[in-house]
């Protein structure tokens, strides 16, 4: 009998383990979010959102809606593990009003829980760069948030410290600059390789994005028509992630962080690193005197071919089983309304509406990527056409590549593989 | 007598019976449902759930990922079920003698246990990617000015020295309840008997402290498969997925690769695997055990 119980209960403990790993538990739709808003009760918006770098920025902003709708009661939740927690969320039962999807395929996974926006107000100014990634089967879906941008930012002391007077627009000349940085005894790059949205996600994309056609180079791709080998600047990102690992950390970029990267940029130890106009505030708030600009990476010696990979980050949603759905549509009509004064000069994003404006507060890497955006060349994201989930696959064999576990082929011929599987599932 | 005999059960019953709530609640009905799960196709987002009989399972058998992240799981518990019985009983040993500090050591050495596997992981990833380089520049150690969580060796034993670090001190704890409970008139006539400090350690305390043994084992065995929080917060499973440990994997094959259904049957897999294994460890100790 002792011994029965002894197993019983080690069986027990051991099932809380699988509980902790795979759980969630049953979706509950109808178990509506928020109180309703009959007999004048304040009505819950549930807001939650994956940019943390504007965290005081958001409570900030529901704290005003508050103040001027005194009827309702913003609950907003920031946080980085988003997917996890949304998806926590939903089958508990918690399932936010408000939230954030990306673009293509992350929003049409979303799309059978999201509310038409079509005939919002605020629709007809969104950017028209902006529509493609958040109209899924001819429903508008989504409230951009913003544009952002990647490239290479640099440091204009180190450059011009080395002698460098432009900003590299071809291949050589990206390799010239990174010599003559050599020389000048500064080290061109830490990048934050340990990320895969670094490695795996933003340098993947651009041989994507460069396609004349990235829709659809990737629906081949999908199809099993193209190969990942196919892809016109492949070689080119081999030569950009080479450089970045030879006249950076080499094989150690694997175990370098983002807050590594960025600390390391910010205090002028490294010229250049490859992030975007996110990265503004924790610059500044390392070293405000810095004075840096913003590149497109080059993947060929066409310099008339490179361009920045500029794209939505995040499109504000609906949960259309909310109760609150006419609230939470209020809500982000006032968004708009104001969003030149919580988008643009609070959150210090890029407006991606046609009636707001960039303004000179948002720092020289959004002035940088708007003289992009004017002149037309941009590229996009196309990793977010990807099968869901893939860019995390993708960064190990990439990384592998860097640490020098894999060589060109065997990375790419892992890259083909994890495709066919995701889209097989 | 009959009256006697309900009170008894109610008064049993009403002890037991939210303990008992809440494992159905919060373990079995999801234990349940993830089996049920397992059966079926669904991303973890969309309303449309189909069935799909075992073919999440025979999917599994190619699984490449799958099978590394076993290895690597395999390869971490032995690694830490090892190290870390040894330096808990070695620590309890120590503190077991009569040293003026001892009480404060053992504070000490159990601090690190309260502090939370993420927390730890964070600072961990700052000691080992900054501070040892900084001590291996100064001490011209060329082992510690490597970043080591950019290796797959380094990147493993980081991992296994973090879980020493972090839970020795919980190991030393129950061995040294064990020790305290082994009486002293025992090594004391085996002491007159002639015995040495390492007979009377091999043949009085060791048989002696056999059931903190088996939780010890235990508890190693169970924790290093589970583990997950460190993995997460100190390698985020590489360099190149090599420190993806079972939990991890499976975490993100439901969360971020949309795969719901596919890593419930792996977490299934992975409960048959992990039962069958403590069960004959528990089993097979519980045998040695001695009563006394």
């Amino acid at each position: 009998m002792k011994k029965w119980l002894s197993m019983f209960t080690v069986t027990a403990l051991l099932m809380s383990g699988v509980v902790g790993c795979a759980g969630g538990d049953e979706a509950k739709p109808d178990a509506g979010s928020g109180k309703a808003a009959a007999g004048g009760e304040k009505t819950t918006i549930k807001l939650m959102q994956f940019k943390v770098e504007i965290t005081d920025k958001v409570k900030a902003m529901a704290a005003d809606y508050m103040a001027s709708h005194p009827n309702v009661v913003i609950e907003a939740q920031v946080t980085s593990d988003y997917e996890t927690l949304l998806k926590t969320r939903f089958a508990s039962g918690d399932a936010p009003d408000v939230f954030m999807t990306k673009a293509f395929t992350d929003i049409s996974d979303w799309s059978d829980k999201l509310a038409d926006l079509s005939n919002e107000p605020w629709m007809s100014k969104v950017s028209p760069s902006a529509v493609q990634g958040m109209t899924v089967n001819g429903k508008k879906l989504g409230f951009p948030v913003a544009f952002e941008g990647y490239g290479f930012i640099y440091n204009k002391d180190l450059f011009a410290k080395a002698g460098i007077d432009k900003v590299p627009t071809t291949l050589t000349e990206l390799k010239q600059v990174n010599e003559k940085l050599k020389t000048a005894g500064v080290p061109s790059y830490s990048e934050a390789y340990k990320e895969w949205w670094v490695l795996g996600q933003h340098l993947f994309n651009l041989p994507y994005a460069y396609e004349k056609d990235p829709v659809g180079m990737i629906d081949k791709i999908n199809k099993g028509e193209k190969k990942v080998t196919d892809v016109a600047n492949m070689n080119g990102f081999f030569d950009v992630l080479d450089m970045t690992v030879k006249y950076g950390k080499g094989a150690e970029s694997v175990g370098v962080s983002y807050d590594n990267q960025v600390s390391d940029f910010s205090s002028g130890k490294t010229a250049m690193m490859q992030q975007g106009v996110w990265t503004i505030d924790s610059i500044m708030k390392i070293n405000p005197n810095i004075k840096m600009g913003m590149f497109a990476i080059p993947l060929n010696d066409t310099a008339a071919d490179t361009k920045l990979p500029v794209g939505v980050p995040g499109y504000y949603v609906l949960n259309k089983n909310s109760k609150n759905l006419e609230e939470s549509k209020k809500f982000l009509n006032w968004i708009h309304e104001n969003g030149q004064k919580y988008l643009v000069d609070s959150f210090k994003l890029i407006p991606a509406f046609t009636d707001l404006k960039t303004t000179p507060d948002l720092g020289p890497l959004a002035a940088d990527l708007s003289s992009y955006v004017e002149k037309n060349q941009t590229v996009p994201w196309a990793h977010t056409l990807w099968p869901s989930g893939s860019n995390q696959e993708f960064a190990k064999p990439l990384q592998a590549y860097v640490g020098g576990q894999l060589n060109k082929e065997q990375a790419l011929a892992e890259v083909q593989k994890i495709w066919n599987e995701r889209v097989k599932k | 007598m009959t009256t006697m005999k309900t009170r008894q059960l109610l008064t049993y019953a009403a002890f037991v019976a939210p303990a008992v709530i809440f494992f159905t609640m919060v373990i079995l009905v999801p234990f349940m449902r993830a089996i049920v799960f397992s059966f079926q196709d669904w991303n973890g987002i969309s309303s449309d759930i189909r069935w799909a009989g075992w073919s999440n399972y025979t999917k599994m058998i190619g699984d490449t990922g799958f099978m590394k992240s076993f290895a690597f799981t395999v390869k971490y518990v032995a690694a830490t079920t090892i190290l870390l019985n040894i330096t808990g009983l070695a620590l309890a040993l120590v503190l077991n003698l009569a040293l003026k500090t001892r009480n404060f050591l053992r504070t000490i050495f159990f601090l690190p246990y309260v502090i939370g596997p993420v927390i730890i992981g964070f600072i961990w990833q700052f000691i080992i990617t900054r501070l040892f380089s900084e001590v291996g520049k100064a001490a011209g150690i060329e082992l510690l000015q490597k970043n080591w969580l950019s290796l797959p060796d380094y990147a493993f034993w980081s991992l296994v020295i973090v879980t020493i670090w972090h839970s020795a001190g919980y190991f030393m704890v129950i061995y040294l309840a064990a020790l305290q409970g082994v009486p002293k008139d025992m090594l004391e006539a085996a002491e007159m008997d002639g015995a040495g400090r390492l007979t009377r350690f091999r043949h009085v305390v060791l048989p002696l402290i056999r059931p903190a043994m088996t939780i010890n084992l235990f508890l190693a065995i169970s924790n290093g498969f589970k583990g997950f929080d460190l993995n997460f917060a100190l390698t985020k499973g590489g360099p190149f997925g090599t420190t993806e440990s079972l939990a991890y994997h499976i975490y993100l094959d439901a969360f971020t690769k949309n795969l719901f259904t596919y890593a419930s049957a792996k977490a299934v897999v992975f409960f048959l695997v992990l039962a069958a294994i403590t069960l004959i460890q528990v089993a097979v100790m519980k045998r040695r055990e001695v009563e006394m």
